[in-house]
């Protein structure tokens, strides 16, 4: 369980409290840029994302929110950069599970499976969606913060969170279902 | 299992490495770490794609000193041509219209396949401030170059025989399993219109842009800009876009990152940022960007690029 008004720096500003913050968040930081940017450059952007944390540490407001939420806010800046190879990263994705379609092999992608040959179509909705959508999407999918840290993480209302979330799982499954129905 | 477990399976990562936390640890000062090669390249990569503007009169591919295999411009050594016949630049459009008359005046060409587009780019960001320099792959099919110092150089993957081929430092290069396609990883994109419609559906297509979004408009006109050659109608076409979206405002007087005032054209708040893209008062030639956080995380910081000089070059120094 986190703690709800964890500091970005303990109890002040220094160092030690930021290494403690550091160790509790960088690998699920990591993860989440890993996610959507790949793991090589996730290296560099999970680490950006804390150096501007600490740089940054001062005006964090701990009565808007915990922190982890603001650690999150900072690398989806940071991922908004790689719009470009975002994308790329889904559309090889699409490519590589159909590839693996096509040549008869199971579908599974990976770490288990994305549903029945889903690999491909789930990229590629992926791609399809704005940038915004995406965000939210991914903030509750690969890190399950709530619409209030998702709010407090990207500077946006709450029902604006909802409203980017509902209308980003209409657009995968009506992506799925489509394609679905194409490919049979 | 529902689309958002689907999402979960799909771009599961594994925990970073030892090696990669103590990097990090490093560049926080928390820790002795050990100094990794790749160190902020793909931070500067990342604005690379954000910045843009000042890809001016140097955009003229002109030989980049020091850039091994740089070739000069066509137009090197003739006199400057005489500017056109500028409009008011008190409006948004007026600035941007007269932008795109100066990207007119800029020399025709292309890169060959096989050829790099080099950039020298000087950035300012929360995290720090630097030069870097890249070498594109005209056609996405050779591998690349970051270069933003000593230790931090790294190879930029190319798309050959549709399977992304990469080089980790200190290693040959290797092909993925992964498949590509070289158009979208090319520097150079002759397929880009320069007729607006043509051009407002082709960024649609291609970015997901909407016709009223002027601040995604103008950081994705940036980062074409700095991210790929674009030969004179290009530039002007995106300039001419950019005039005609509303939202935009100019700003009289702002100064780059380099200490250099000129005309600005400002964003609205777009991802809790101002951008506003900075151009030479007298020639239009444009001089670089600046972007403000003004809400969320990025709140304060102060950030900006300037493009110094660019090329196109026949290969790229040894890679690492």
């Amino acid at each position: 369980m986190r703690a709800r008004h964890e500091t970005p720096a303990g109890s002040g500003s220094a160092p030690e409290g930021f290494a403690d913050l550091y160790e509790r968040h960088f690998a699920d930081i990591y993860r989440y840029i890993a996610g959507r940017l790949g793991r090589n450059v996730a290296d560099d952007i999970a680490a950006d994302t804390f150096v501007i944390a600490l740089r940054k540490h001062a005006d964090f407001d701990p009565g808007r929110g915990p922190v982890r939420a603001w650690l999150y806010g900072i690398a989806t800046n940071l991922v908004a950069q790689h719009r470009r190879a975002e994308k790329r990263r889904y559309q090889a994705l699409a490519r590589a599970g159909a590839q693996e379609l096509a040549a008869g092999h199971d579908s599974n992608p990976g770490p288990g499976a994305a549903g029945e040959g889903m690999q491909p179509r789930l990229a590629r909705a992926l791609a399809r969606l704005s940038q915004e959508e995406r965000d939210v999407l991914l903030l509750v999918a690969l890190v399950d913060l709530s619409y209030q840290e998702i709010s407090q993480a990207l500077g946006i209302p709450d029902g604006t969170v909802g409203s980017r979330l509902n209308r980003a799982r209409r657009k995968i499954r009506a992506a799925l279902d489509q394609e679905g129905q194409a490919d049979e | 299992m529902n689309e958002l477990d689907m999402i979960r399976v799909l771009l599961d990562e594994a925990p970073p490495s030892a090696e990669v936390a103590a990097e990090g640890r490093r560049r926080i000062g928390t820790g002795p770490g050990r100094r990794r090669s790749r160190g902020r390249w793909a931070m500067a990569a990342g604005l690379t794609a954000a910045a843009a503007a000042a890809v001016a009169v140097a955009y003229a591919l002109a030989p980049a000193a020091g850039a091994p295999g740089a070739r000069p411009a066509a137009s090197a050594g003739a006199p400057a041509p005489p500017h056109p016949a500028f409009g008011p630049a008190t409006t948004a459009s007026g600035v941007l219209r007269n932008a795109a008359l100066a990207a007119l005046q800029l020399p025709a060409g292309a890169p060959l396949p096989g050829q790099f587009v080099y950039t020298k780019l000087y950035l300012r960001q929360a995290t720090g401030a630097g030069v870097m320099q890249t070498w594109e792959s005209a056609d996405g099919t050779r591998l690349g170059l970051e270069d933003a110092g000593p230790n931090q150089r790294a190879a930029l993957p190319a798309c050959r025989d549709g399977f992304w081929v990469d080089k980790p430092v200190g290693q040959p290069a290797e092909e993925s399993k992964m498949r590509c396609n070289p158009a979208g990883n090319a520097a150079y994109q002759p397929a880009m219109p320069t007729a607006p419609a043509a051009l407002r559906s082709y960024l649609h297509q291609r970015f997901g842009l909407d016709p009223g979004d002027s601040g995604g408009l103008l950081t994705q006109t940036e980062s074409l800009l700095t991210t790929c050659y674009l030969t004179p109608a290009q530039r002007a076409a995106l300039y001419r876009l950019l005039a005609r979206t509303p939202g935009l405002t100019a700003v009289p007087h702002v100064t780059n990152v380099r200490g250099q005032t000129g005309v600005g054209v400002r964003s609205g708040t777009w991802k809790g940022s101002v951008y506003t893209i900075i151009f030479d008062r007298r020639t239009f030639a444009p001089l670089g960007m600046n972007w403000t956080g003004v809400s969320g995380p990025m709140k304060g910081t102060h950030n900006g690029e300037v493009v110094l000089k660019t090329a196109i070059v026949d290969g790229t120094p040894p890679l690492p």
